[in-house]
């Protein structure tokens, strides 16, 4: 009984052919974002990629309120890109990030921008 | 919260940061022709949280002198026009202390948050603004 494995797809030529048959470099990784992780690659990729940020931040000087907010605005930024990156394969359109996903971003970044905001001094 | 000056300036970024994000999002959208995965109400989060009370109500604020269009001459129309700018004022300071639950509100519509947490921040808020009032009553900190 495999532990932690469920959900398996088997490998058959039509699966591989629905992943690799390409017609632009992006295009291969839309394909694994949405068929094999469900649509959330790109979403955990950028939440990695605002931790890496704000750790490097962190390195410099400890204010972890601050950092994070600029870690998040890093973040927004490639969000709103890899939202208006899109692929219509079958008549259905795939794309990198959905709204929900997208939104996170920009609406923490001004949640931390108002919290830095009203924690200060003067 | 240091002051509640801070407090104010730090909505108001929130509220041009939200409409920038707006901005770029209705760019890419009428640019690229994309459309919204999910809407309440017709309108994505970023429009929800646009449509705050303290946007409109500062607008009642602006609007109320420019309602004297028609000089009828009579004195309620002066004191009237005043009292609806003071109300829209009013009602500005009054969002403020709403706002926090008003913004949580929307983003736990947009990614259903259980309205437990809503509750919750009501009633933190509830109890930040009772002790701000002590405080002030006793003339120390509580």
């Amino acid at each position: 009984m495999p532990i932690g494995i469920s959900n398996t797809t088997n490998i058959t030529l039509q699966n591989i052919t629905n992943l690799v048959n390409i017609t632009d470099p992006m295009e291969l990784f839309i394909n694994v974002n949405n068929q094999v992780y469900g649509g959330i690659l790109t979403f955990v990729i950028l939440w990695i990629l605002a931790v890496i940020i704000f750790l490097a931040l962190q390195d410099r000087e400890n204010q972890p309120l601050i950092n994070s907010m600029s870690a998040l605005a890093v973040a927004t930024i490639l969000s709103f890109f890899y939202r208006a990156i899109l692929v219509i394969k079958g008549g259905i359109v795939y794309g990198m990030i959905t709204d929900y996903q997208m939104w996170v971003f920009p609406i923490l970044t001004a949640l931390l921008a108002a919290i830095n905001i009203s924690l200060k001094d003067r | 919260m240091a002051e509640l000056r801070n407090l104010g300036i730090a909505f108001i970024v929130f509220a041009v940061l939200i409409s920038l994000s707006l901005t770029i999002n209705i760019g890419f959208k009428t640019l690229y022709g994309i459309e919204d995965n999910y809407t309440i109400d017709d309108k994505n989060i970023a429009q929800s949280l646009n449509d705050l009370t303290i946007v409109k109500r500062m607008n009642q604020t602006l609007t109320g002198p420019t309602d004297l269009k028609i000089p009828t001459g009579s004195f309620l129309d002066v004191v009237g026009s005043l009292a609806a700018a003071g109300i829209g004022a009013l009602k500005t300071i009054a969002s403020l202390i709403a706002l926090p639950v008003e913004i949580f509100g929307v983003i736990t519509g947009f990614y259903f948050i259980p309205p437990v947490f809503v509750s919750a921040l009501i009633t933190i808020v509830v109890l930040i603004v009772g002790f701000i009032i002590i405080s002030k009553y006793i003339g120390s900190d509580v």
